[in-house]
């Protein structure tokens, strides 16, 4: 009898440390809380930051690239019912994608800030990787948060981690330029000072990393958007003129000058990183129209698009040649309707190639969220701006020399309109156009035309009447502001 | 200890203690049943001398033991007032022994082997009765327990039934019992002879229930369980109980998701208890809580063989099933499986073969057919390019219906937007607008599901021996299952063997071991493929490609080898026939699922005192699953004719073991019976898997990974996994009822589970229950020979569910990699990936019931109502969270359901004599209602909102076609706001309703359009039994409940590449057939329109699931045979299904168990009908 008691009590007693026993951690992850305590932590947690560029820069529908060509008159959906290429969003029709990718790369770089503030490094030259580090997380958030304003405007600003997820309600809408003048430039300025130099051994092997160059470029652009060409011009000349980011030059070779073999080239200045063998392909090819892709045996040809024939028109017209090929392939197929299917094949391989990547996952094309060029052409937009135009027009003939057309000689006759053809040509579904046409005041006027007029066999017309000046914001998705009504929707929608 | 051998009938010799048979002769009497046994004279060798005075027995026997080899048997107590004075010289002992009892009430008796009984005359003074015991067949029943009624005084039949009994004078009757039987009791009067028949039992309140940690009385039950036994699992081939179940217990629904072999069943009792976390029932085999998922492919319970199941009893409601606490809030299944019975050894052999043949095709078109609707598809494509309709005046159109395909090619050449194109005389626009002529001279008429499903085969066997002796018992058992589907690759195939051994160390210790191997083999079909466009799914999926094949198409070319379905451009198929893959190309994919496993248990249970017992269980799992696919590169894609090879392993291993410690206390006093149990259970199980995707076999024949060249993503495509979860929980019932007419019963259990946040880790789960057997009132006497007997019952309980992933509560690093320069060296990447939520608990159901059982006509009918409501609590939902945050939701407790309903069981005995035939209705029904959540969730063609049913079907309100240009103008229109009038709604083309009524027609109109649930379920079993012949009939159904075809879109509108229904082609919109049902079809659609709420239909089935045919061989040729029993059956499963719904299979779900997507068909496995022929021997 007493024997099985003891059994018994063994038994109960054997489970007596329940508490320990039921505490159970991840085995295959690592959980927060203890992370991110050293400088290789730290980097690991802004690489996860960098990892989000590829969820936005993607080639996919509803995502940051293919959105903004189709809002820009360069770029159609091969059925002529995209919500975005027709400015018909609505507030049910509000998709999400650009805002939920661009507020986690947003969250990540709070989360990696917010640990390097804590972190105290240990020596100078710690110090010197962890400022670094700081200032690239701040560069991506104000990217990201740049793209979003000038989709959305009005935006829940967000700078810290949330302890309590409940706390992300009630937030409401901060107004764009204090989203400017608090974060987005003082951001891009930290990074100015702290980011590596393009060139600096630091970055040996690392070139997709953010550089004091890249935040510049950003800021000049910022600055340009936000109509001040002054700051706009003095940013971007310590870039181009003064050289304090190290050296940067035009690429000789503009029909070379996208493919995967020359990244990181003299001319890159922030590039978003693909690479197939590590298992992270680019599709950018994919936008292929559905005719062409069967023709081209290119399979998934999940998104289809088209050059708008006004762009082809816009290239023809001004005798390019070398950006014309190089950005456009014609797509003529007799038997297919209509018999040109123009596709943008700036980021694909070649067409002859294309038919390889029926079985491959994708290729290596990176895509360049801003160069050198880009670079250029806004120093040239802002001492245009600022009326010192025989000095611009040097920059913009820098960019039209490497393309092998005539330089501009008469400084007085240079408008906006010269620097938005220059730009169009040059850097076409590079994520630009719609941008500059906002910028420059020209986006109703330019869109619609491209929506309503019947050019070569871009002869279907599929909207009535020109866009609206409301339309150029996007619609803040409704999911969101069901989520917190302190949220608004932007007006006319 | 000195034993004494005493004879039986039969020359059987069984060696007892002499200690016992002096102490316990009355039980010994009873056991051995001495009166069997005949008297034999004495020796007359036997001489005694002896003299007493006024002396016990005792010392009478004490003195004779010494000076012969006689041995006495008596009782002490019956023999202690008797004195005895003797005295004797080498006396021969019969005449001491007379001597001394003459005058007493006490004789004596010798028995073979020198024993000696003395007892009371009236015991021994007795009458022979003999006689023979049979079944209801005329087969013998052996070791019938035959004893004189209201005494000990008994026997059993010996192996050919027969027995023969002293009884003492002035019995009445004898009392004949067998477990199974219906005890029988026959009036003796002046019979010498009583030959008798035993009845199976059918209704047996006398029958033993098993709870948790426990079992009780049927009769004394006062929760809602409902028992199935092996009786309604045998004869059927089935691979897993829960499919010869079904429709067996009222509330507790078991469909057939999917009915590939091996493949899932979906097991939900009262309703759906969860939208999150599982909705399946805790499965308990033998004490052991599994802890089995649910898999739309792979059954768990299939491990299980059902040769081996005695019971299956569900607990269905809380007050039952809380002891389980948070692993029983979807009910609970306890399965028991069969044990050794002590006796001569038995062995069983069961051998059943069949063949399946599928039962039903979706009628869709031949070719004749198929070529006029595939030119109306064209005439639609080329009326809606008519250039009047860009004048936005409709009245001014001047294409028509009629033109003939020289016209409809001219003019669009001429104005269409394809005009440019049409100048080339190889455009293939005019596929578009005409039928080519080799299409329409194609020789073929193929039947694409005749050529894609085959005969299967299925085959059960089973061999087992059971035995033992009363302090050893044991069973072995093996079987082996096979099936072949009808659908070409896939099959199952199932090893198991089972063993359980207990023995009895002493009166007071008892221990065991359960062993249970089991090697299953699965070949899938997997219907998921992606075609790498990650849409339309259905163009791959080779139960659903069949369905949308063309006719005018070949299954094989000339060679053999299966025809290319894809996009080929130099064919005439293309643009015209949509691209899909031929279904044979996807069985070149093989996709082979092993899993090995085995559950141990070993346990002890120690008898404190005859009234407290102590338990100690350890169980212990281990669960080895792996998987091979290849896929090799003759498969050929939609756009491919050779793919990329591709070989994925996976491994998934699960070690588990439970610790469960029981105490019991039983006690009887008065009219006052009590239970008390207490108990502590302790559980952990660790998971691990690895995973690897290679691409690139340089051949095919040999597809090991070894032979594979790349690997695309080494991050994901070569990994490990490794988890682990761990629950604790204690756990008290008592049990009481006073004279089986007031019951009372209370439990409480608290657990803690790993798997929840720091501040809820631990809950509690109460229950009580109550019953009242009113017929055992006074007053209710005069009623009592109509209502033999009705019970009032209820409860009310709470359970937790914790049917949800691992580390939920923690919030944790996800790890990726980015490529920061040139080369592919990838840098380490963290973010966070989950809201952490330390408040994350169980979701807690709370369960009232109240219930009534009444008997009528001794047993004749009996009548089972139970109406029961859950109402489930603290729900895991995901809580919609800003996207701000870097998370648009988190689980967390916030969502309220409920589940109400009632339950019918009538059960009839119709006919009892000669012809036997017994009657088993079932009837359920369930209502959901979501309650409470913070915010409508859209699923994958459902929709969950408040006040409605969970998951409700989601899609556009069909209003059929648009009938003519006044409709379009007077009712909104797709497309409202584009320029193009091809992109808008016109005569022919799909109208819905405008649900948000802003004029215009899109996805924002999109309603609930039906609930999967049905109306009610209900089953039906009838049994015949005459002579040795036995029917049964087990049907089942369901009223109501709506299934949405969503993949089957091109039937409700025609892409005129695909084929369609009859159902669709006699109902479509043309010119002259305005009022048509469906849209019409058309080759080209630009419109955005959407047809999936054309494709409601109800689920409402009925389906004779089996029918069992059985004959008994009788005993004359059974005995000349010698075995014990031997009976041949035919099984017809699915014999019948009468359904109006046009697909596979009105159980489908496409999504399997997901409680917030059912009611979706997007291509369901065939439904065969399986004949087949047993045989059972027992030996």
């Amino acid at each position: 009898m007493k024997k099985y008691i003891l059994l018994l009590a063994l038994a109960v007693l054997s489970f007596a440390c329940s508490e320990k026993f039921i505490d159970r951690q991840p085995e295959d992850n690592l959980s927060i809380g203890n992370y991110f305590t050293n400088p290789v932590e730290i980097k690991t947690g802004l690489v996860g930051c960098y990892k989000k560029l590829q969820s936005i820069y993607t080639s996919l529908g509803d995502y940051l690239p293919h959105t903004v060509e189709l809002m820009s008159d360069d770029l159609k959906d091969f059925h002529l019912t995209n919500s975005f290429h027709l400015f018909t969003k609505t507030n049910s029709d509000s998709n999400p994608n650009l805002w939920i990718y661009g507020y986690k790369l947003i969250v990540n770089c709070n989360n990696i800030l917010a640990a390097i503030d804590g972190y105290q490094a240990k020596d100078a030259a710690e110090e010197r990787v962890i400022k670094a580090y700081r200032g690239e997380a701040c560069f991506l958030r104000a990217l990201s948060y740049f793209n979003l304003v000038r989709l959305y405007g009005d935006l829940p600003m967000v700078t810290e981690p949330f302890d309590d997820p409940d706390n992300a309600f009630g937030i409401g809408s901060t107004p764009v330029t204090e989203i400017y003048n608090i974060l987005i430039i003082p951001d891009l300025e930290y990074a100015v000072s702290n980011c590596y130099n393009k060139g600096d051994p630091a970055l040996r092997g690392e070139e997709a990393r953010a550089t004091s160059g890249a935040a510049h470029t950003i800021l000049g652009k910022v600055y340009l958007t936000i109509n001040n060409p002054s700051k706009a011009a003095e940013t971007l000349k310590k870039l181009i003129v003064d050289k304090t980011d190290g050296d940067y030059s035009l690429f000789p070779d503009y029909q070379n000058l996208f493919f995967p073999v020359n990244k990181f080239n003299s001319e890159s200045i922030f590039e978003v990183n693909y690479n197939t063998a590590a298992g992270q392909p680019s599709d950018f090819f994919r936008w292929m129209c559905p005719d062409i892709g069967t023709v081209l045996c290119a399979k998934k040809q999940r998104e289809q698009v088209g050059v708008e024939h006004n762009l082809m028109r816009e290239f023809v017209n001004n005798n390019e040649t070398i950006r014309y090929t190089t950005t456009i392939d014609s797509g003529k197929v007799p038997a297919a309707s209509p018999p040109l299917q123009p596709w943008a094949r700036k980021l694909s391989p070649p067409p002859a190639e294309v038919k390889t990547y029926a079985v491959i996952a994708g290729c290596d094309y990176n895509f360049p969220v801003t160069r050198y060029a880009d670079a250029l052409l806004m120093y040239a937009e802002a001492l245009m701006l600022l009326n010192q135009k025989s000095q611009a027009l040097d920059y913009i003939n820098m960019v039209r020399e490497r393309a092998q057309v005539p330089l501009l000689t008469d400084p007085e006759s240079l408008t906006i309109d010269d620097i938005l053809h220059e730009r169009r040509m040059e850097l076409a579904f590079e994520g630009h156009r719609y941008f500059d046409l906002v910028r420059t005041g020209k986006a109703i006027e330019k869109i619609s035309y491209a929506l309503l007029t019947k050019i070569d066999h871009d002869n279907q017309i599929n909207r009535v009447g020109p866009i609206e000046m409301y339309q150029l914001l996007l619609p803040i998705p409704i999911a969101e502001i069901e989520k917190d009504p302190t949220l608004s929707q932007n007006p006319g929608y | 200890m000195k034993k004494i051998p005493v004879s039986l009938p039969g020359n059987r010799i069984i060696y007892l203690p002499k200690l016992l048979i002096i102490m316990k002769l009355t039980t010994f009497l009873l056991l051995l049943k001495l009166f069997t046994l005949s008297a034999i004279g004495f020796s007359q060798a036997e001489k005694v001398t002896l003299s007493l005075t006024n002396a016990k027995l005792k010392e009478l026997v004490s003195l004779v033991e010494q000076q012969t080899s006689y041995k006495f048997l008596y009782r002490d107590d019956e023999v202690d007032g008797l004195l005895v004075n003797v005295s004797a010289q080498e006396t021969p002992l019969d005449q001491v022994l007379d001597k001394t009892l003459e005058g007493s009430n006490f004789d004596y008796k010798i028995l073979a082997n020198n024993l000696i009984v003395i007892a009371s005359n009236e015991i021994l003074q007795q009458q022979k009765i003999t006689g023979t015991v049979a079944d209801k067949s005329g087969a013998p029943l052996p070791g019938v327990n035959v004893v004189v009624t209201g005494t000990t005084i008994g026997t059993i039949t010996d192996i050919k039934g027969n027995y023969s009994l002293d009884i003492p004078q002035g019995s009445k009757s004898l009392t004949f019992s067998f477990i199974g039987m219906e005890t029988k009791e026959v009036a003796i009067g002046s019979l010498t002879q009583i030959n008798t028949i035993m009845n199976e039992l059918e209704i047996g309140l006398d029958e033993v229930v098993v709870i948790g940690y426990g079992t009780i009385r049927k009769r004394d039950v006062s929760t809602a369980i409902s028992s199935v036994s092996s009786e309604n699992l045998k004869d059927k081939p089935v691979s897993n109980f829960a499919q010869a179940i079904s429709g067996n217990m009222a509330g507790v629904s078991v469909t057939t998701t999917n009915a590939a072999p091996g493949g899932g069943s979906q097991i939900h009792i009262r309703g759906i208890g969860s939208i999150n976390a599982s909705t399946s029932p805790l499965f308990v085999v033998d004490g052991f809580p599994l802890k089995d998922g649910f898999d739309k492919y792979e059954n768990p319970l299939n491990s299980i063989n059902p040769a081996d199941i005695e019971s299956i009893e569900v607990l269905k409601d809380a007050s039952s099933s809380a002891i389980y606490g948070t692993q029983a809030s979807n009910g609970v299944i306890i399965i028991t499986t069969k044990s050794g019975k002590t006796g001569k050894p038995t062995i069983s052999i069961n051998a059943n073969v069949g063949y399946q043949k599928r039962i039903n095709k979706v009628d869709i078109l031949n070719a004749k057919d198929y070529l006029k609707y595939f030119e109306d598809a064209r005439r639609m494509a080329y009326l809606v390019e008519d250039p009047n309709w860009g004048t936005n005046d409709p009245e001014a159109v001047l294409w028509q219906w009629t033109d003939t395909p020289e016209a409809r090619i001219a003019n669009w050449a001429r104005y269409s937007q394809h005009a440019t194109a049409m100048q080339d005389p190889g455009s293939m626009h005019y596929r578009w607008i005409t039928t080519v002529d080799s299409m329409a001279n194609s020789p073929y008429n193929t039947d694409w599901q005749d050529a894609t499903t085959r005969i299967g085969k299925v085959g059960d066997y089973q061999i087992s021996a059971t035995g033992g002796t009363e302090n050893f018992s044991y069973i072995v058992s093996g079987g082996y299952y096979n099936q072949e589907g009808v659908v070409p690759t896939t099959g199952y195939e199932r090893f198991s063997l089972r063993a359980k051994v207990e023995a009895k160390i002493n009166n007071k210790l008892k221990v065991g071991l359960n062993l249970s191997p089991s090697f299953e083999n699965l070949s899938v079909l997997n219907t998921d493929l992606s075609d790498g466009l990650g849409a339309q799914p259905h163009l791959t999926n080779p139960l659903m490609t069949p369905l949308i094949a063309c006719p005018l198409v070949p299954v094989f070319d000339p060679d053999g080898s299966p025809h290319f379905t894809g996009a080929n451009n130099f064919d005439f198929t293309y643009w015209n026939l949509t691209a899909y893959v031929n279904p044979y190309h996807v069985y070149q994919k093989t996709d082979k699922r092993l899993t090995g496993r085995n559950l141990a248990t070993i346990y002890a249970e120690v008898k404190i005192t005859d009234k407290l017992t102590f338990r100690s269980e350890l169980h212990n799992e281990i669960r080895n699953w792996e998987r091979n696919t290849y896929s090799p590169s003759t498969a050929a894609t939609r756009n491919t004719r050779t793919d990329r090879t591709q070989g994925l392993y996976e491994i998934k291993s699960r070690f588990y073991w439970n610790l469960q410690n029981i105490l019991t206390y039983q006690n009887t006093f008065n009219k006052h019976s009590l239970t008390l149990m207490a108990g502590y259970s302790a559980d952990e199980a660790k998971y691990r898997s690895s995973y690897i995707n290679k691409y690139d076999f340089p051949v095919d024949q040999i597809n090991t990974l070894n032979q594979a060249i790349t690997i695309l993503n080494a991050q994901n495509d070569a990994n490990t996994k490794r988890s682990s979860e761990a629950l604790i929980g204690s756990f008290g019932r008592a049990m009481y009822n006073y004279a089986g007419k007031y019951y009372f019963t209370a439990s409480i259990r608290r657990d803690a589970s790993s798997k929840f946040g720091k501040d809820h880790q631990w809950g509690t789960f109460p229950s009580v229950s109550f019953a009242w057997r009113v017929s055992d009132e006074r007053f209710f006497e005069p009623l009592k020979q109509f209502i033999n007997d009705w019970k009032i019952r209820g409860g009310w309980g709470k359970t937790g569910n914790s049917g949800i992933g691992n580390y939920n509560a923690i919030s944790t690093l996800g790890a990726m990699n980015y490529v920061l320069g040139k080369s592919s060296a990838v840098s380490a990447a963290y973010e966070t990936n989950k809201v952490a939520n330390s408040a994350l608990g169980w979701e807690t159901n709370t369960d009232w019931s109240i219930a009534t059982d009444i008997q009528f006509l001794k047993d004749r009918i009996s009548l089972s109502v139970d109406y029961f409501y859950r109402l489930t609590d603290d729900l895991l939902y995901k809580k919609p969270l800003p996207v701000i945050t870097g998370f648009d939701s988190y689980l967390t407790n916030i969502a309220k359901m409920r589940n109400r309903g009632f339950e019918w069981v009538l059960t009839t005995r119709n006919l009892t004599k000669g012809l036997r035939w017994t009657t088993n209705f079932n009837l359920y029904y369930f209502r959901n209602r979501v309650i409470d959540i913070t915010s409508p969730l859209n699923g994958d063609g459902t929709y969950i909102t408040e006040n409605r049913p969970l998951g409700c079907l989601w899609g556009p309100a069909d209003l059929g076609a648009f009938d003519d240009w006044e409709d379009v103008k007077t009712h909104p229109i797709f497309g409202a706001t584009t320029a193009l009038w091809r992109t808008r709604s016109n005569p022919g083309t799909p109208k819905i309703a405008d649900v948000n009524g802003d004029g215009i027609l899109d996805a924002s109109d999109y309603t609930v359009v039906g609930s999967p649930y049905p109306d009610f379920t209900w089953g039906m079993t009838n049994s015949f039994e005459y002579k040795g012949f036995d029917l049964t009939v087990q049907m089942n159904g369901t009223r109501g409940g709506d299934i949405n075809m969503v993949s089957y879109g091109t039937t409700a509108q025609g892409n005129g590449q695909t084929n369609v229904t009859y159902f669709y082609f006699n109902n479509y919109w043309t010119p002259d057939r305005i009022d048509g049902r469906y849209a019409c079809p058309t080759r080209k659609s630009y419109d955005k329109s959407d047809v999936t709420g054309a494709l409601i239909f109800k689920g409402s089935y009925m389906n004779i699931r089996f029918v069992t045919l059985g004959y008994t061989l009788p005993g004359s040729i059974i005995q000349k045979l010698r075995m014990g029993n031997a009976r041949l059956y035919l099984n017809i499963q699915n014999a019948l299904m009468l359904t109006r719904f046009p697909g596979y299979n009105p159980e489908v779900s496409s999504k399997g168990d997901d409680p917030t997507s059912q009611g979706l068909d997007r291509g369901a496995y065939p439904l065969s009908r399986t004949v087949s022929l047993g045989v059972n021997i027992t030996l």
